[in-house]
């Protein structure tokens, strides 16, 4: 056996066990719960100092808006 | 901005206790600038060779005396430094720093972030410096001598590592999709870069098993691991900034899982026509085609996000860069969709058409979302002020219309070059000759952009180095009017 | 306003007086719109893909389907071709063309004999319309195999110089090719040469290491 032949057999079951991973993410994610909350979820960004509805950036030396999302 | 929340980091349990936000930026400071600072450096040496490299294709005479500045160092030069030096700094800094405040736990050994940062840094200069001296492997994307690899594989160990561990002590139960997209292109780009160093270099391959593994392998450090940490910015800054949630959160998930099913296998387009079996072109072509989805279903949540809070984006010098970005990722993916395609391949492979494509790609997608969360960030890790705001709109129309231009000239330069080449009546130095005003173009909208990484470069070192500003009332600075 | 939310009717909360039986039909239906304007409370659920999303999934997978079965050779390993079809009719043997094979290892021999077997007058034989193409194949495959020197006379005229072996530089498949190319080309109308004949003339006189010379040849 060469070491073409073992090298390319250990990436053949890197390859595997890489894309079983990946199966096992999806798994996990879903036995996890991480699909349920979808809308809480998506405000997992915001917290106490970095509210939601507030503008997080301005220009330098501007006047920040601080407008209350209204929608 | 005490609560009842915000603990110390207990160093003798090793317990993370959830942490204010200021607290996991101070505590990402010294990486975060590092890594920042060194891919503002990276990008000027990049942006220098790249002008070199394109005068060279409509002047060659330019510079034609000096060795080190051959166009085919220049140019291997120029992409090395840009993918291996600014975009990879610019992805450690931001992926990090977003895996840190998602995972809601302080950066624990930044120190050893820091020795990681330097390492990597060490390697990717030895590997230009051998591009410049003759040393280049001439393999697309992995021109650095095979030596540095050691070097960079160390670093990026210490870099992973610590991505995954964050990851694993995160104080949150849902794990937001930017997280998702993080730890993706974490795992993605170490084996992408083994298996083409192996497969490539160091136990070659036979015949067009190589070149196949070379553009598996260079799609996919744009799909499989640039374009997740953009979109992964992205997917951060646009609703923290506009301070409203992303459009469609579960079509985000989605998106995320059908680009890990299809990225993979579009490498192959870069070879459609080429002596390889033709059901591997099919699956290139089907899974580039395939990528719209996620594609789209990315754009929808990005455009839907920001279409609603215009003026939001445009106040905000983060979402300008960032909405561009994503903006461009919408458009340079449904473009690389349809090159993908064999009809339309015929006419732009091998042409400035991709070099076009893939600066859509590699610029106006994924550097406006690092320029924009770099203006993000710094400002949280430095508790100051960015000093102009001018240099800010500088570097935002230099380099988006720079850019602009850029792909317009060579989109339509290559597409002419595509058409004139399948034209057997056409003599080839004609068709080159044709092209030559469209490389001239490219060479001016690149003389833009680089006025726009001066100014950027001169801020950013201004805003380390100057004095503390004043500080804003604005929300740039984690200060309420309350604290003030 | 809690008492509003308590549906009981037997309760005597602030508005109790739309509850009593002589409200009438309009406060009832006042009441009712106003429950109805509630929104519900937020809840999680499966938030369904929008409609154009699944059609342009679904024509996609379809695209993909019949792009995949039609333009993958059957997932061959040695098509590079998209427009590849297996022909009705098992690929037969590949028929050996001699003459085809003979004409591109005469490329060997154009340089002195030139293209159209005229030779060169005074010190190259021609081949076309020679009185030496005809003869025996064991003379001729000699000749290529061992080289020719020394005085000879061809077609009637003389000619003096030295052909070089080309025993080493090809094989017998290519000695009778090019053989049978010549016999049949530029007016020469003899048959071909077969390879088994070339391989015992090698066999028999593969070694001899000089040229044949023109007596040698016709005394045998």
């Amino acid at each position: 056996m060469e070491s073409w032949d073992i090298i390319i057999t250990l990436l053949i079951i890197a390859g595997f066990l890489f894309f079983l991973s990946a199966i096992i993410a999806l798994y996990w994610a879903a036995k996890n719960g991480q699909f349920e909350s979808i809308e809480k979820g998506a405000r997992v960004v915001f917290d106490e100092d970095e509210p939601e509805g507030v503008e997080m950036d301005a220009f330098p030396q501007s006047k920040p808006k601080k407008q209350k999302n209204h929608s | 901005m005490d609560t009842t929340a915000d603990t110390e980091l207990n160093k003798s349990e090793g317990v993370t206790e959830r942490v204010t936000l200021s607290k996991i930026d101070q505590s990402m400071k010294w990486a975060g600038i590092f890594f920042v600072a060194s891919s503002v450096v990276w990008l000027m040496i990049g942006t220098i060779f790249a002008l070199i490299a394109s005068i060279k294709l409509h002047n060659p005479n330019f510079l034609a005396s000096l060795e080190f500045f051959t166009f085919g160092r220049s140019r291997s030069a120029h992409l090395n430094a840009m993918i291996f030096g600014w975009a990879n700094n610019a992805a450690f800094a931001v992926a990090l720093w977003i895996m840190a405040r998602l995972c809601k736990s302080a950066v624990r050994h930044g120190g050893l972030l820091l020795i990681a940062g330097i390492v990597w840094n060490i390697g990717v200069t030895i590997g230009v410096f051998g591009i410049l001296t003759g040393g280049l492997t001439s393999v697309e994307w992995l021109e650095m001598p095979v030596a540095v690899t050691p070097i960079l594989a160390l670093a990026y160990i210490m870099i992973g590592v610590w991505s995954v561990v964050a990851f694993v002590h995160r104080q949150t139960g849902h794990v937001y999709v930017s997280q998702w997209y993080v730890l993706g292109g974490t795992f993605w780009f170490p084996w992408l870069y083994v298996i083409a160093l192996v497969m490539i270099l160091m136990v070659p391959a036979r015949g067009v098993v190589q070149p196949i593994t070379n553009w598996w392998f260079a799609h996919n450090v744009l799909g499989l691991w640039l374009t997740p940490i953009g979109l992964a910015a992205a997917y951060y800054m646009i609703p923290k900034v506009i301070g409203k949630p992303i459009y469609s959160y579960y079509l985000s998930l989605m998106g995320f899982w059908t680009l890990a099913l299809f990225y993979n296998w579009a490498g192959i387009h870069h070879l459609i026509g080429g002596p390889i079996p033709i059901w591997l072109q099919t699956a290139g072509s089907v899974a580039s085609v395939m990528m719209t989805i996620p594609v789209i279903v990315t754009g929808i949540n990005h455009h839907m996000t920001a279409v609603g809070n215009a003026s939001a984006v445009w106040r905000s010098p983060t979402l300008r860069f960032v909405v561009f970005g994503a903006i461009s990722y919408t458009l340079t993916s449904l473009i690389g969709s349809a090159m993908a395609l064999r009809e339309v391949n015929e006419v732009t492979h091998f042409t400035h058409f991709t070099v076009g494509h893939a600066h859509h790609g590699v610029y106006a997608f994924f550097t406006m979302i690092m320029f924009g969360s770099i203006y993000f960030m710094m400002p949280r890790l430095l508790h100051k002020e960015w000093p102009s705001a001018n240099l800010i709109y500088i570097h935002f129309w230099t380099t988006a219309l720079g850019i602009t231009g850029y792909v317009v000239a060579l989109t339509i330069g290559g597409w002419i070059q595509g058409i004139q080449m399948n034209n057997p009546e056409i003599a080839f130095l004609d068709v080159v000759q044709n092209t030559v005003p469209w490389l001239t173009a490219r060479t001016i909208f690149g003389v833009c952009i680089t006025i726009g990484h001066i100014a950027f470069f001169i801020h950013f070192f201004w805003m380390l180095i100057g004095k503390t500003q004043p500080l804003n009332e604005g929300p740039t600075l984690l200060q309420r009017e309350s604290d003030a | 306003m809690s008492e509003d939310n308590k549906k009981d009717p037997n309760s005597l909360g602030e508005n109790f007086k739309f509850e009593q039986a002589s409200s009438t039909d309009d406060s009832l239906q006042e009441l009712h719109d106003q429950l109805q304007r509630e929104k519900e409370e937020p809840s999680e659920g499966f938030a369904p893909l929008p409609l154009f999303m699944v059609t342009i999934i679904a024509a996609l997978c379809f695209w993909a389907g019949v792009e995949i079965t039609t333009k993958s050779a059957k997932f061959r390993w040695d098509v590079y071709d998209p427009n590849y079809v297996e022909s009705a009719e098992p690929a037969g043997p590949v028929v050996y063309d001699p003459i085809a094979h003979g004409r591109r290892v005469y490329n060997t021999c154009v340089a002195c004999h030139q293209a159209e077997g005229q030779g060169v007058p005074g010190a190259f034989p021609p081949l076309a319309g020679s009185d030496w193409v005809g003869m025996d194949p064991v003379v001729l495959s000699k000749i290529v195999i061992n080289g020719l020197a020394g005085p000879i006379e061809v077609n009637g005229v003389p000619y003096n110089g030295i052909m070089a072996a080309l025993g080493p530089t090809l094989d017998d498949e290519e000695v009778a090719a090019v053989l049978s190319y010549i016999r049949q080309s530029w007016g020469n109308d003899y048959g071909i040469v077969e390879e088994s004949l070339v391989a015992s003339v090698r066999a028999d006189f593969g070694g001899r290491a000089e040229p044949w010379t023109a007596e040698e040849l016709f005394a045998q």
